[in-house]
C-alpha cells in the first residue's frame, strides 16, 4: 500500500514496462546495468509491439548517442534550452538503466562538496570517531557504492572548485575518504557507475566548466522538437491533462491551439513563416512553457469567465510569460504582433491582432 | 528468366557490388542502364581513361536567347551505372542507356539525373521503427551494411516495392517507365539482359516489359529551332555531396570511394586520418585520447544499431561526440539533408567537408573538347575581344553586347579579363587561359549557359549575405542573365527573409531599386515589394537612443522612400505607421528619429511634422543628438526641410547655445547632416542665417564655397590616407 504523492520518480511510475522490458529483454546488458541498451531505447522511445509508451519526442540517435556514452567510461552532459526536457531525459536513462532515479544533485551556487560526496553525523563523529556507521553519504558516494546512475542537475550553476571535484571521481572512478582508515578509505566505483549532468545554455557564462571536466564529458545538445505536428500534439495532450487536474473540463479550441503554437515557435525560432528572420526573445519559450501557457490560460478563461480561452487570453497570458520584466522582449512582441500577425488570414488571427493593446 | 532487373539507390557502394556479381552472375548479352539514350552513339568516350568523378552534361536551349535547361548525369567509381558501364563491357556485353534524354519533358526542372527521391510516407515510418535519424541513415543501416548478395537483394526488393507504393508515381516517371520497358522487350529476343535502373522504377518494369512492343523506341523529336546536346565534363566529389548541390543524392563522396576501395573497416580508420589532419591543420586540438573516444564511442554506436561495420553515421556521432565541447546551435547535419544551416558548428562543417572529400574528376585526353571553348573562340573573334599581349585596352559600355560577353568571362573566372570601370576593360593573354576555358565548359555548352550556371553556383555559396547577393543579381544583370529562374529569385527572397542589418539590406534595396528602374521587370518588383516588407520591419527594430547617425541606415530609409515613390504597387498603409511610431520612438537612434520624419515629410505635407522636427531639435539632449538627427531628417527629405526657415532657425538657436565644448563634440554630425545639401541648396541655408543675422545675404556663396583648389584638397586627401596608414601599421587606430 502506497500513499499518494505528486509525482512519482519514473522507476515508480512505470515499474509495469520497466518490469516487462526486463523479462523480454534479450540484448546484453552492459556490466552494472538492468537493461541491455536496446531494452532503454525501447523504454524511453517507446515499443508499439510490447505496449511501451513513448516518454521523450526527439531524436533517437541522441538517446542512442546518450545511452552508449553511458556505458563508456565517459560522463554525458546534455545541454539545452531550457524546457528542451534534458531533465526528463535524465531521468528516464537513469530509471532504465539503475532502476533509480533519485540519486540527484541540484546544482547552485550554495552546492559545496559534501552534498556531492559524504559528510558526517557529528554526534556519531564526536562521540565514536570516523567510521562507515558516523558517514553520511551523498548521492555521488551512494552511486559508487552500488553501481548507479547518478544525475547532476544545472551543473553549470555551481561554482568551478565544486564542479571539479567530479574530475577524479569521473577518471580514476574511485572515492578517498581520509578519515576512514584501511580498505574503507577508498570506495571503488562498482560497474555500472557513470554521471548524467545537464546544464542550460541560457546559463553559459554564469559558471563556466573547467576544460579538464569537459574532456571527461560527452556533450550532447538537445533541441526543442522540430516537427510541428508533434508538438501541436504534445501541448494538446499535456494541457489537456494539466487542465483536467486543475479541475477545469474544458480543451483549448484546436484554433487557439495553433495560434498558441505558431506564435510560439516563431517566436522562439526567430522566424516567421518562410524564411523571415526576426530577432529571438530573449525569454525561454519552450515547449513545457506553451503546456503551462495553454494551461493558464484554460484556467483563467474558466474560473473568469465559464467558456472557452481566445486569442485575446493568448495577449495576456504572452504578457506575462514571454515578456517577463524584459522591455526589449515586449517591444519585440508587440513589433511581431503589430508587423506580422496584422498580415495573417482566419479569424482567431484577427482576433489575436485586435487584443494586442492587452500587451501592456 | 531472360530479363534481370536490378533496382539500386544510385551512387550506393552496396548496389554498385551487387550489380558486378550480378553480371559475373548471368553473362548477359545486353546491359541496359538508366541514362540518357541519346548519348548512346558516342558511349565510346565513357571508356576511355578518366579519372572519375565526372558527368554527362546535358542541355536544351529553346532558340537563342532562350532559357536553358541543363542536367547532369554524375558518376563516381562506386555507382552503380558506372559499374554496370565498365563491366558489362569487359564482359563482351553490348552496353546501352535506355532512358529518356534530358531534354524531354519527364526531366524539365531536374538538374541531377540521379537525385535521390524525397523518401515520404513509408520511409519516414520506416526510419522511426528502427530508430534512424532521416534517410541516409535509415540507407545505411538497411543496405551499406555487409550483407550476404541474396539477402541485399530480397531487402532492396521489399524495400522499394514498399516506397514504390507509399509515394505515386508521376507522370514523368510512367513516361519514362514506358521508354525503358521497350528498351527491355527489344533486348530480350536478341538473349540475356541484364537492367539497372533506380530501385523505384523496378517493379513496374518488371511487370509491364512483356508486354510492349519489342521494338527499339525512337528519341522523342525536338522541335523547330532546339539546341541540345551532351557532352562529358569533368566532376567533383563537392558537387556530388548532398550538402552543397541544389538536387541531392547520396553523400560523403569520399567516404564512400573509401568503402568502395578498401572496405568499411578500413574506410573507418582512413577518414578518421582525414578528421584529424584537417582540423589540425585549422590548428584545432585533437589529441590521440580524442581520436580513441571517437572510436570507442562509434564501436559503441555500432553494436547497439547492430551494425558489423561502422556505417556514416556512427563515424559521424562518434567524432561529434568526441570533438564537440559545447551547445550546438543547430541539429547535426548528417541527420537531416540539404545545405548545411548556418550556425552550424565549424567543428562539424570540417567533419562534413572531411567525408565530402576534395576529388576533382580529369577527363581522359582523347575526350572531344566541351563544345564552350569552341563557342568562346567564335565569340571572342566576333567581337574582337581576344586577349593580347601586350594587354589592350577595350572600351565596352554596360549595356552594349561587348559588356555582356565580358561580364560573362568575368563570372566563368576567365583570366585575362579585367573590368576597370563601367565601361573600360584591359585584355591581356594568360597562360591559364586555355585550361580554364575547359574547365569552365563544365557549366555549359555556351558561354552563356556556362555563365548562367556558374551565377547560379555562386548564389549557393552566399549564405546570408545579402549584400553579395544583391551584388551577384546586379552582375547577372549586367551579363545579361536577366532571365534568371525562379528558383534563383527565390534564393534572393530567403537571404532578405534572413537578413537582420537593415544598413546591408537598404544598400542592397538601394542597387536592386536602380536596377529595376533601369529595366522594370515584373518580377524585379515583386522582390522590391518583399524586400520592402522586411526592410520595415528592421528599421522598427532598431533600437540605442545615443547610437551616432550610421549613413548606411539613413541610404536604406531613402531606398524605402524612393522605392515608394517609384513602385506604385508598394503599399503605404504599412511603411506610414511604422514611420509615425518610430518618429516618436525615443529609444530610436535619432538618425532614425529624424529619417522616419523625413519619409512621412516625403508623402505628406504637414503642420505637425514641422512641430515634431522642432520639438526634436529643441529637445536635444546631447550635443552630438542634435547633428545625429539633423542627419537622418536631411539624408531623407532635404527638398522639403530647406523650404522651411523656421527649422534653419532652431537648429541655429541650438548651436548658438554650445559652449566651445559642446560644439566640438556636435561639429561631426552636424557636419554630416549638412553635406546632405547640395553646394546651391547649401548657399540657400547660409543666405536664410545671414537674414536671420543681419548679415548681408550676398555672401552667401562666399561662406560656403571652398577657397582651396581640388589639387590641394586631393592633396589633403592622401595625407591623411598616409597618417591613417602609418597610424594603423604602428597600432595607434
Amino acid at each position: 500500500m502506497t500513499t499518494q504523492v505528486q509525482r512519482p520518480p519514473a522507476e515508480k511510475l512505470y515499474a509495469a514496462e520497466l518490469e516487462k522490458l526486463k523479462k523480454h529483454d534479450q540484448g546484453s546488458r552492459p556490466p552494472g546495468w538492468e537493461l541491455s541498451l536496446q531494452g532503454v531505447r525501447r523504454f524511453i522511445l517507446g515499443d508499439a509491439k510490447l505496449d511501451i509508451s513513448a516518454k521523450f519526442v526527439g531524436n533517437s540517435a541522441l538517446v542512442d548517442r546518450a545511452m552508449v556514452t553511458l556505458a563508456t567510461q565517459r560522463g554525458l552532459m546534455l545541454v539545452g534550452e531550457p524546457g528542451t526536457a534534458k531533465s526528463l531525459l535524465s531521468e528516464l536513462l537513469a530509471a532504465a538503466v539503475s532502476g533509480r532515479s533519485t540519486l540527484t544533485i541540484q546544482g547552485g551556487a550554495s552546492v559545496t562538496e559534501d552534498q556531492i560526496r559524504y559528510s558526517w553525523n557529528y554526534a556519531l563523529l564526536v562521540a565514536e570517531g570516523p567510521s562507515q556507521k558516523s558517514l553520511v553519504p551523498a548521492p555521488v558516494y551512494l552511486a559508487m557504492k552500488e553501481g548507479r546512475i547518478v544525475r547532476f542537475e544545472e551543473v553549470t550553476r555551481c561554482p568551478l572548485e565544486v564542479q571539479d571535484t567530479l574530475l577524479s571521481l569521473l577518471s580514476d572512478r574511485v572515492m578517498a575518504i581520509p578519515e576512514l582508515e584501511g580498505d574503507e578509505g577508498m570506495l571503488f566505483a562498482r560497474p555500472g557507475f557513470n554521471l548524467i549532468a545537464t546544464a542550460n545554455t541560457r546559463d553559459r557564462g554564469v559558471n563556466e566548466m573547467s576544460a579538464a571536466l569537459k574532456r571527461r564529458l560527452n556533450f550532447e545538445t538537445v533541441f526543442p522538437i522540430a516537427d510541428y505536428d508533434v508538438e501541436m500534439e504534445l501541448v494538446r495532450r499535456e494541457s489537456k491533462r494539466l487542465l483536467a487536474d486543475s479541475g477545469v473540463p474544458i480543451e483549448l479550441p484546436a484554433e487557439v491551439l495553433e495560434v498558441l503554437v505558431t506564435t510560439f515557435r516563431e517566436l522562439r525560432d526567430g522566424q516567421v513563416g518562410e524564411g523571415h528572420k526576426m530577432e529571438r526573445l530573449s525569454t525561454v519559450l519552450s515547449t513545457a512553457e506553451a503546456v503551462s501557457v495553454a494551461h493558464g490560460m484554460g484556467v483563467r478563461s474558466w474560473f473568469l469567465r465559464q467558456e472557452k480561452p481566445n486569442p485575446a487570453d493568448l495577449v495576456e497570458c504572452l504578457s506575462g510569460t514571454a515578456a517577463k520584466d524584459d522591455p526589449d522582449d515586449l517591444r519585440r512582441l508587440r513589433q511581431y504582433l503589430e508587423q506580422r500577425v496584422k498580415k495573417r488570414k482566419g479569424r482567431h488571427w484577427k482576433d489575436l491582432y485586435e487584443a494586442r493593446h492587452l500587451l501592456g | 528468366m531472360k530479363v534481370t532487373v536490378v533496382g539500386v539507390r544510385h551512387h550506393s557502394p552496396a548496389c554498385a557490388a551487387l550489380v558486378a556479381s550480378v553480371l559475373e552472375e548471368v553473362r548477359p548479352r545486353t546491359v541496359l542502364i538508366e541514362g540518357p539514350a541519346d548519348f548512346n552513339p558516342r558511349l565510346d568516350e565513357l571508356q576511355l581513361d578518366h579519372e572519375l568523378p565526372l558527368a554527362i552534361y546535358s542541355y536544351y536551349q529553346e532558340g537563342l536567347g532562350r532559357s536553358t535547361r541543363a542536367s547532369w548525369s554524375p558518376f563516381c567509381d562506386y555507382s552503380p551505372e558506372w559499374v554496370a558501364l565498365r563491366k558489362g563491357r569487359v564482359l563482351g556485353a553490348q552496353v546501352l542507356f535506355m532512358d529518356l534524354p534530358a531534354w524531354t519533358r519527364p526531366f524539365w526542372g531536374v538538374s541531377n539525373r540521379y537525385a535521390d527521391r524525397p523518401g515520404l510516407g513509408y520511409v519516414e515510418e520506416l526510419g522511426r521503427r528502427l530508430s534512424c535519424q532521416g534517410l541516409d541513415a535509415l540507407w545505411d543501416h538497411l543496405f551499406e551494411q555487409p550483407l550476404p548478395k541474396e539477402e541485399l537483394s530480397a531487402r532492396l526488393e521489399a524495400y522499394f516495392e514498399a516506397v514504390r507504393e507509399s509515394e505515386p508515381a508521376q507522370d514523368s516517371d510512367l513516361e519514362r517507365e514506358d521508354f525503358m520497358a521497350r528498351y527491355l522487350a527489344w533486348a530480350a529476343r536478341e538473349g540475356p539482359v541484364v537492367a539497372v535502373c533506380g530501385g523505384y522504377h523496378k517493379p513496374r518494369l518488371e511487370k509491364i516489359w512483356p508486354e510492349v512492343e519489342p521494338t527499339l523506341p525512337a528519341l522523342p523529336n525536338t522541335e523547330a529551332g532546339v539546341r541540345h546536346g551532351s557532352y562529358l565534363v569533368p566532376y567533383s566529389f563537392r558537387r556530388l555531396d548532398s550538402f552543397t548541390g541544389y538536387a541531392s543524392g547520396m553523400p560523403s563522396p569520399a567516404f564512400y570511394q573509401a568503402v568502395w576501395e578498401q572496405g568499411p573497416q578500413e574506410a573507418g580508420q582512413r577518414v578518421t586520418r582525414w578528421v584529424a589532419e584537417r582540423l589540425r591543420k585549422l590548428k584545432q586540438p585533437v589529441s590521440a585520447a580524442d581520436l580513441v573516444a571517437a572510436r570507442t564511442m562509434t564501436e559503441g554506436l555500432m553494436r547497439l544499431r547492430g551494425h558489423l561495420a561502422p556505417a556514416r553515421g556512427d563515424l559521424l556521432d562518434g567524432f561529434a561526440s568526441a570533438l564537440v565541447k559545447e551547445a550546438l546551435e543547430t541539429a547535426l547535419p548528417w541527420e537531416g539533408r540539404g545545405l548545411l544551416a548556418a550556425g552550424t558548428h565549424p567543428v562539424l562543417v570540417e567533419l562534413v567537408a572531411a567525408f565530402s572529400g576534395e576529388r576533382k574528376g580529369r577527363l581522359d585526353e582523347r575526350t572531344p573538347l566541351p563544345p564552350l571553348v569552341a563557342d568562346l573562340d567564335r565569340l571572342l573573334e566576333d567581337y574582337q575581344l581576344r586577349p593580347a599581349r601586350p594587354a589592350r585596352r577595350v572600351e565596352a559600355p554596360l549595356g552594349t553586347e561587348q559588356s555582356h560577353l565580358l561580364h560573362r568571362l568575368r563570372l566563368l573566372e576567365i583570366p585575362g579579363f579585367q573590368r576597370r570601370s563601367d565601361e573600360e576593360w584591359w585584355l591581356s593573354m594568360s597562360p591559364e587561359f586555355e585550361s580554364a576555358a575547359i574547365e569552365a565548359g563544365a557549366w555549359g555548352a555556351t558561354v552563356e549557359q556556362a555563365s548562367r550556371a556558374r551565377l547560379r553556383e555562386l548564389l549557393g555559396g552566399v549564405d546570408g549575405q545579402l549584400d553579395l547577393v544583391a551584388m551577384l543579381l546586379i552582375e547577372a544583370v549586367q551579363a545579361d542573365l536577366t532571365d534568371l529562374s525562379d528558383e534563383l529569385l527565390a534564393e534572393v527572397e530567403g537571404q532578405v527573409g534572413r537578413e537582420v542589418d537593415f544598413s546591408r539590406l537598404g544598400a542592397a534595396l538601394g542597387s536592386i531599386a536602380l536596377l529595376w528602374r533601369r529595366n522594370q521587370e515584373e518580377r524585379f518588383a515583386t522582390l522590391l515589394g518583399f524586400m520592402q516588407d522586411r526592410g520595415l520591419w528592421l528599421f522598427e527594430a532598431l533600437q540605442g537612443p545615443t547610437l551616432p547617425a550610421d549613413p548606411g541606415m539613413i541610404a536604406g530609409v531613402q531606398a524605402l522612400r524612393d522605392l515608394n515613390r517609384f513602385l506604385p504597387e508598394a503599399p503605404l498603409e504599412i511603411a506610414l505607421p511604422v514611420m509615425e511610431r518610430k518618429a516618436l520612438d525615443q529609444q530610436a537612434p535619432p538618425a532614425a528619429r529624424g529619417a522616419a520624419l523625413g519619409y512621412l515629410w516625403s508623402f505628406k505635407e504637414s503642420q505637425t511634422l514641422e512641430e515634431q522636427s522642432l520639438k526634436s531639435i529643441r529637445g536635444s539632449s546631447r550635443p552630438s543628438e542634435l547633428g545625429d538627427f539633423l542627419a537622418g531628417l536631411f539624408g531623407v527629405a532635404r527638398e522639403e526641410v530647406v523650404r522651411l526657415p523656421n527649422l534653419i532657425q532652431a537648429v541655429d538657436q541650438m548651436v548658438s547655445g554650445f559652449d566651445d565644448r559642446d560644439f566640438l563634440v556636435a561639429a561631426p554630425s552636424l557636419r554630416m547632416a549638412f553635406s546632405y545639401f547640395p553646394p546651391r541648396e547649401r548657399e540657400s541655408v547660409a543666405r536664410t542665417l545671414l537674414r536671420l543675422h543681419g548679415g548681408d545675404a550676398g555672401q552667401a556663396w562666399g561662406m560656403v564655397h571652398l577657397k582651396t583648389s581640388p589639387d590641394q584638397l586631393m592633396r589633403g586627401h592622401r595625407l591623411e590616407q598616409r597618417v591613417t596608414q602609418l597610424m594603423e601599421s604602428l597600432g595607434l587606430a
